[in-house]
């Protein structure tokens, strides 16, 4: 039972979320059920939250990112990304869009602590890298269209232990160890609306695994706060904090 | 020493010569004035791309524009102006606005090369695209910048704050008071409009708004943009809604026996919250005439085919099970509510219709859970016809042809007999009693038959039924055969299931049940003629794959772990 309280526990801050849910306990049944049928796909969406795909702002070199919320906070996943300007929008022809370079990894520590405190698991890895461009133009002085591309993979492993028999809803399991790899292409709008605080929308689509992905976000000097929407996903709609520095 | 000379002095003239650029006025209209340095007198511009070279300067008077042209960039000067060229270089460009407005549009800036706009305050280094700087004799000066960046620097540094900094697109700075702090805002829509507008002085009042309105143009393309996210995110949501409402979907296009094209499109849906239904939609382009669907039935009575070719035929299973608990919102936990004992189903109907015309042929069983029993029963009971022991305990038949809007009363079991104390064979709705015409029920009576084969899978049946299990009313026949057919249409054998070394996946989708069901007349025995007349058969074909899916799926995805 460790291993369904180590995936529950997982998730359990999204039970906040959740008040329609008369029965938590039904709802985190369900949750684990769709995590055993896919294991990699539920653990990308997660580190997906912390792949920053907008533009550098304008007047600015770089972005640097962490992903606060609900990577660190509470899953542990370590993560850092970059997005670099390379090329600045109108600088040597006018149609010549913003081209930004971006990459970033992820690791989760508390996989190896959980690991490490319990019994029933010997080992547990999850990490990841995510890299691609982004071109931008400008619509008008407040509007900017971005479009680009992303490259992300996911490596999972989760080991238990032989000596015990393990159970999750019924069915025995002992181990994965499988990893998720996805390129993307993706869509957005950004809109400045008043100094250093923007919005953003945007569209991100799997060409691998034919995922789907919506994004809608807010950020202004230090943060970036959003929602990550993923239709097909065990949890639809995650709720993020980045902490995004520009310089 | 001489060589070394030559070649030295060859290539600084090369580079001074790609160094330097010019400042040409190409365009004026109005009074404009030109002085060649600081120390001449101010005269009239002699004509059109004329050469500024540093050190001079232009003034316009009022109503009057000029436009310059520097290395692939512009500057214009509105009315009652003054602009000193001080540098022209490749890599330093610089321009004095001592009084007026200027708008600048600077493409095509060399690394580490410099373009900027000096006010009595303050400078301006632009790094994008479009500016616009106004600049006043007592010191006050502001800037709009529509795009890029510009890196702002103060003439004389501030008593507190920064020296210099950059202001991006999209903002608008200005210096009202030079003894007060500076003030930063969002461009305003006016300045946006006036940078956008066409500044050439030879401009008409048209031309002016040409950028606009294709600014304009784009605008309405980010907004179709953001209209089409949202109805991508409309699909989302519709798709997460049909998540629940459709749990399983497959399709497959297969040769039917008869060698039409089918296409099979298959979906398991929850019309209410205690109800499932496996919808197997069949469709032919085509449906070939013919006799008798095999050697097996070829001259067999009541199976012979007699309507003719058919374009665009539709034909349909339903299956619908209804539960006496609500079913679990996932899937995934179908298994433990399926495996409980409190739950059991309360009915189920079997619906095999022919749905090409406005008129729906179809042939029906249904099922009734009886407590007393403990099982789902299909006997008069579920036609609401009340019987004392089990001796009649045989198959009951609906069928008829009926409007299309009556069929999911048929599949949703929303029917009874008409007459409840001397039965018709009849139906009606359960829920108000009203009419539905066309349908008629049987009970089914001795005097059927039925061949089949231990190699080669199929089945040919016939059923007599008696009209409202009463003699009074007549009698009808049922022939139904039944094949399991390959993805080309060939009838299997048992080997090809038993003995094919194949996985029970492959085997499922690679096989379906073909089933063509007649309704015929009685004539001391089941006779060749449509017992509704024009309406000769229903040809479904079953397919496993949703069934297959749904299992899996249920079983946890179990082949994602290792064991």
């Amino acid at each position: 039972m460790e291993v369904l309280r180590f995936i529950i526990s997982l998730f359990g801050f999204f039970f906040l979320l959740t008040p329609l849910y008369s029965s938590i306990k039904d709802k985190a049944e369900e949750m684990v059920a769709q995590v055993v049928a896919d294991p990699p796909k539920f653990f990308y969406e997660l580190k997906n939250d912390s792949e920053i795909t907008l533009p550098v702002p304008s007047g600015k070199s770089y972005n640097f990112n962490i992903s606060l919320f609900p990577t660190l906070l509470p899953l542990t996943y370590a993560n850092t990304s970059i997005n670099y300007n390379l090329y600045k929008e109108g600088k040597t022809s006018a149609s010549m869009p913003q081209i930004d370079l971006f990459g970033g990894v992820a690791y989760m520590f508390g996989a190896k602590i959980a690991a490490n405190m319990s019994d029933d698991i010997d080992d547990a890895n999850f990490w990841g890298y995510h890299l691609g461009f982004l071109l931008t133009s400008s619509v008008n002085s407040k509007t900017r269209m971005f479009y680009g591309f992303k490259h992300s993979f996911l490596y999972t492993e989760l080991k238990l232990s032989p000596n015990k028999k393990h159970e999750l809803l019924g069915v025995e399991i002992k181990d994965f160890d499988s990893s998720f790899l996805e390129n993307s292409v993706l869509f957005g709008v950004e809109t400045l609306k008043d100094i250093d605080k923007r919005w953003a929308i945007e569209i991100n689509y799997g060409l691998k695994n034919n995922t789907l992905a919506g994004k809608i976000s807010w950020y202004g000097k230090w943060f970036e706060l959003g929602f990550n929407i993923y239709p097909e996903g065990v949890i639809v709609i995650h709720p993020t904090w980045i902490m995004r520095l520009s310089f | 020493m001489v060589k070394i000379n030559v070649i030295f002095l060859i290539f600084f003239s090369f580079y001074a010569i790609d160094s330097h650029s010019q400042a040409i006025l190409v365009d004026f209209n109005g009074e404009v004035k030109y002085r060649k340095n600081s120390l001449s007198e101010w005269e009239d511009v002699p004509s059109k791309n004329f050469v500024l070279n540093d050190g001079s300067a232009i003034k316009t008077k009022e109503g009057s524009k000029a436009k310059i042209w520097i290395n692939k960039s512009f500057v214009w000067i509105k009315e009652n102006s003054a602009l000193e060229i001080e540098s022209t270089s490749k890599y330093f460009t610089s321009f004095g606005l001592v009084y007026g407005k200027l708008k600048a549009s600077v493409v095509g800036l060399l690394k580490k090369s410099k373009f900027q706009v000096r006010t009595i305050t303050a400078v301006f280094g632009v790094r994008g695209t479009d500016i616009m700087v106004k600049s006043a004799l007592d010191g006050s000066c502001s800037l709009d910048v529509l795009y890029g960046e510009v890196e702002f620097q103060y003439l004389i540094p501030p008593k507190k704050g920064e020296r210099s900094f950059v202001i991006s697109q999209g903002m608008s700075f200005s210096i009202d008071d030079v003894e007060k702090p500076y003030s930063l805002s969002m461009i305003s829509k006016e300045n946006e409009r006036e940078i956008l507008s066409n500044w050439d002085p030879s401009s008409t009042v048209e031309d002016s708004y040409s950028d606009i309105i294709k600014m304009e143009d784009r605008k309405e393309r980010i907004r179709n943009f953001i209209a089409y996210s949202n109805s991508v995110k409309s699909e989302i949501s519709q798709f997460v809604y049909k998540e629940k409402d459709s749990d399983f979907e497959a399709g497959r296009t297969l040769k039917d026996i008869h060698g039409n094209t089918v296409r099979i499109d298959q979906r398991l849906v929850r019309p209410d919250s205690k109800t499932l239904e496996l919808f197997n939609i069949v469709k032919r382009k085509n449906y070939k005439n013919y006799d008798y669907s095999s050697p097996y039935s070829k001259n067999q009575s009541g199976f012979v085919y007699s309507k003719g070719d058919v374009p665009n035929r539709v034909d349909a299973f339903i299956i619908t099970f209804s539960f006496n608990k609500d079913l679990p919102s996932s899937v995934n936990k179908w298994q433990s509510f399926f495996s409980d004992n409190s739950v059991n189903p309360a009915w189920a109907t079997f619906v095999n219709a022919n749905l090409t015309d406005s008129n729906v042929f179809f042939v029906a069983e249904a099922y009734k859970y009886i407590d007393s029993r403990g099982e789902l029963i299909n006997n008069t009971e579920v036609v609401g016809v009340p019987q004392n022991s089990n001796e009649r305990d045989m198959d009951v038949l609906i069928t008829g042809v009926i409007e299309k809007s009556l069929v999911n009363d048929i599949t949703m079991y929303n029917f009874k007999e008409k007459n409840r104390e001397t039965p018709s064979g009849e139906l009606v709705k359960k829920n108000n009693n009203s009419d539905i015409t066309g349908a008629i029920w049987g009970l089914k009576i001795d005097g059927g038959s039925e061949i089949n084969n231990n190699e080669t899978l199929y089945q040919l049946k016939t059923n007599k039924y008696v009209k409202g299990a009463s003699d009074s009313n007549g009698y009808f026949w049922l022939a139904q055969e039944n094949y399991i057919i390959s993805n080309s249409g060939s009838i299997k054998s048992r080997d090809d299931i038993l003995s094919s070394n194949k996985s029970v996946s492959e085997i499922v989708k690679n096989s379906g049940l073909e089933s063509i069901s007649y309704v015929r007349k009685d004539s001391s025995g089941i006779s060749d003629e449509n017992y509704f007349s024009n309406f000769s058969n229903i040809d479904s074909i079953l397919i496993g794959d949703v069934v297959f899916s749904m299992l899996e799926k249920v079983s946890s995805g179990v082949d994602k772990w290792k064991y």
